[in-house]
């Protein structure tokens, strides 16, 4: 991963657990005077989406637009390990023609939690089916999240209960003219 | 009942706790309510983060120096003329307060709630030589009169229960004649506790945090009721974690307003206790005898292993009360008196993971809990740990861990097998596929799908759309 990355300017991801990892991974190199550096340099120059575009390009208004009603999930480590909170917020306020609606319990995983998914597959199952009741109870029309595993989880079983809430990734948000 | 309170599978009582509907609305109602409380006092207290750093600072010296305030603990004791005994395992501790028991031809012992004691099964022990034990916290008794039923949170014992259950309890057991509103069932149960209070041969409590410069035992309760306990027995026990200790008052004082702020959104709670020694000659309160036993029993088998954090643990119940996975299954699916992160950490270096390898993985890893923690314990990242020890001493990952991992890492591993994976995917999977969806997967994600919909593979990768993109836009 270093070796593909390190030469670019910026790196760039759509997902707040994969920042956490690009960030997290120098621990693995701890003792090693080559690597460690390497892993470093990374971590000090991967962003998340949201975050790049607000505190490093400074834009807060990317001219997109969208009609409807919509509530946002902020995913656990995007908000808790990265701590990136109030950027996607930002980004969506100035979105034309959309309404946010706070998610109730908003702070509550998902349920995904990678392998937890399946390997507790009954626990996450109430988990998410949580998460789509607290979904449906804003009225919203679309989901919004940062993090492609929760929108994932939380998509699949809101169409699975036959929910016709529209699951978006912001990026798609942020890109819809 | 020891720390181990069932023999249940893991998964058995996952599935029958999470049928259970009230237990479900009892925990959610409280994690609600008690999330708030406690956001709600650390934004009142202000600079929170600097008091956690000052509590996490706190407990790791004292860890990192826990043989010599230890020693100075029980040398300041003994000069005040109490008894000290080091237990290294549960065993010794209750054959301890046994020999005590004996001693005095007691009969009947109170006790204010304790986690060690719940620990080490004291409670059995005792009731086995014959002895009538009362607890005296509303929790501990509300269970100790549902015939035993085992505490299912750190802090609120009885946290499972809801008032209507609550009633009944009482009035089978107590025949209990009013509501179910709180206020006349604590009234009732004080009354009955009052009766036994002044009856009482000897007290039992645990601790809070002892203060090696003194040789004392803080407590911190609700309902004032360790004070009673400690107050009229003639003969007073302390039951104490070995790690449950700070150098001074001063250090005391900090790691109170982090537990009563992170336990129960309070400044303070209403009592606070300091115990030193027995009665001297001119006081006229206390007990004439006061015993310190300080416990192992596997505590010091932690101290210099990377899971040592795990002792700064103050027992507040913050992780629990934010844990979305315990707001499901409750405590009892821990088959432990520790439920919840500190619970899935703890349990398994105390009791083995013979009996407790489930735990670290009934996690998301989504860290709410080390967010939580007023001492910073990185509970997500032990979890994580324990499962790396937990591969590394089997040689391989459960089965379920392995078939997990095969659906999400299958061919993402080498550039040109993702790469042409990706590109193929949309067809490979298209028998499966109707309306852009999977609801029905094959191999590894047959779990997955099991529960919810697939997305199937777009028709169009993002690298193939970023060069359209480029294109468009005369770049390329
Ligand atoms: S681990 Fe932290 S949050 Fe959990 S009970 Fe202990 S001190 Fe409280």
């Amino acid at each position: 991963m270093i070796a593909t990355f390190e030469d670019a300017e910026v790196i760039v991801t759509p997902s707040g657990s994969c920042a956490t990892m690009f960030k997290d991974y120098q621990h693995v190199f701890q003792d090693d005077p080559e690597w460690r550096p390497r892993a470093e340099r990374l971590a000090d120059k991967t962003y998340e989406l949201t975050e790049f575009i607000v505190d490093v390009l400074g834009i807060e208004d990317v001219g997109a637009k969208l009609e409807g009603i919509a509530t946002y999930h902020p995913s656990c480590h995007m908000t808790r390990l990265l701590g990136v909170k109030d950027a996607p917020m930002k980004l969506l306020s100035h979105v034309e023609g959309l309404e946010m609606q706070p998610l109730p319990n908003a702070q509550n995983c998902c349920g995904f939690g990678g392998t937890f998914s399946v390997k507790m597959g009954n626990i996450s199952e109430q988990m998410v089916d949580e998460k789509v009741d607290s979904v449906t109870e804003t009225k919203a029309s679309y989901l919004i999240g940062a993090d492609g595993g929760c929108l994932m989880n939380i998509g699949g079983r809101m169409q699975r209960r036959g929910k016709p809430v529209k699951v978006m990734h912001i990026a798609e948000v942020l890109n819809s003219r | 009942m020891a720390m181990k309170i069932g023999n249940e599978k893991f998964k058995d009582n996952v599935n029958k706790q999470m049928e259970d509907t009230f237990m479900r609305g009892a925990v959610a109602g409280a994690q609600e309510r008690l999330r708030t409380r406690r956001l709600d006092a650390a934004e009142e207290l202000g600079n929170w983060e600097e008091w956690r750093s000052h509590g996490e600072e706190i407990r790791q010296h004292t860890l990192d120096h826990l043989d010599y305030y230890l020693q100075e603990l029980s040398e300041n004791l003994q000069k005040r003329g109490g008894h000290v005994f080091f237990a290294a395992t549960a065993e010794e501790a209750n054959d301890y307060v046994k020999s005590i028991v004996k001693e005095k031809r007691a009969k009947k012992i109170l006790k204010a709630k304790s986690m060690v004691t719940e620990e080490i099964g004291l409670n059995s022990v005792l009731e086995q030589e014959g002895c009538d034990v009362i607890e005296t916290d509303l929790g501990e008794y509300i269970l100790q009169l549902d015939d035993h039923d085992p505490p299912s949170h750190i802090v609120t014992p009885a946290l499972h229960k809801n008032k209507e259950q609550i009633k009944d309890v009482f009035t089978e057991k107590l025949d209990y004649k009013l509501t179910s509103k709180p206020e006349e069932l604590a009234l009732h149960a004080r009354e009955k506790l009052r009766q036994e209070f002044l009856q009482a041969d000897i007290g039992i409590t645990g601790c809070n945090f002892a203060i090696a410069e003194s040789g004392s035992v803080g407590l911190v309760t609700n309902e004032g009721n360790a004070g009673m306990v400690s107050d009229l027995p003639d003969t007073q026990i302390c039951v104490m974690g070995m790690e449950r200790i700070v150098p001074t008052f001063e250090e005391f004082e900090v790691l109170v307003g982090l537990l009563t702020r992170s336990a129960v959104g309070q400044k303070l709670t209403s009592y606070i206790t300091a115990l030193t020694g027995p009665r001297t000659a001119e006081e006229v309160d206390g007990p004439s005898e006061f015993h310190l036993v300080i416990v192992d029993n596997g505590r010091s088998g932690i101290l210099g292993t990377e899971f040592q954090s795990v002792l700064q643990c103050i027992r507040c119940a913050a992780c629990i009360n934010v844990c979305p996975v315990y707001r499901h299954i409750g405590g009892h699916s821990y088959n432990s008196i520790y439920p919840g992160p500190i619970g899935a950490v703890l349990t398994p270096l105390l009791g083995g993971y013979d009996d407790f390898k489930e735990l670290p993985y009934a996690s998301t890893l989504c860290a709410a809990c080390t967010d939580a923690c007023p001492v910073k314990i990185p509970l997500h990242q032990l979890l994580h740990r324990h499962r790396q020890v937990i591969v590394e001493r089997e040689g391989r990952a459960p089965i379920s861990e392995r078939m997990a991992m095969k659906a999400f890492g299958i061919g993402a591993s080498s550039n040109p097998l993702y790469a042409a994976g990706s590109k193929m995917a949309s067809s490979v999977m298209k028998p499966f596929t109707k309306d852009e969806t999977i609801s029905k997967g094959p191999g590894p994600l047959k779990a997955w799908t099991e529960i919810r919909d697939f997305p199937a593979p777009n028709k169009e990768r993002f690298r193939d759309w970023f060069k359209q993109h480029e294109k468009e836009n005369g770049k390329a």
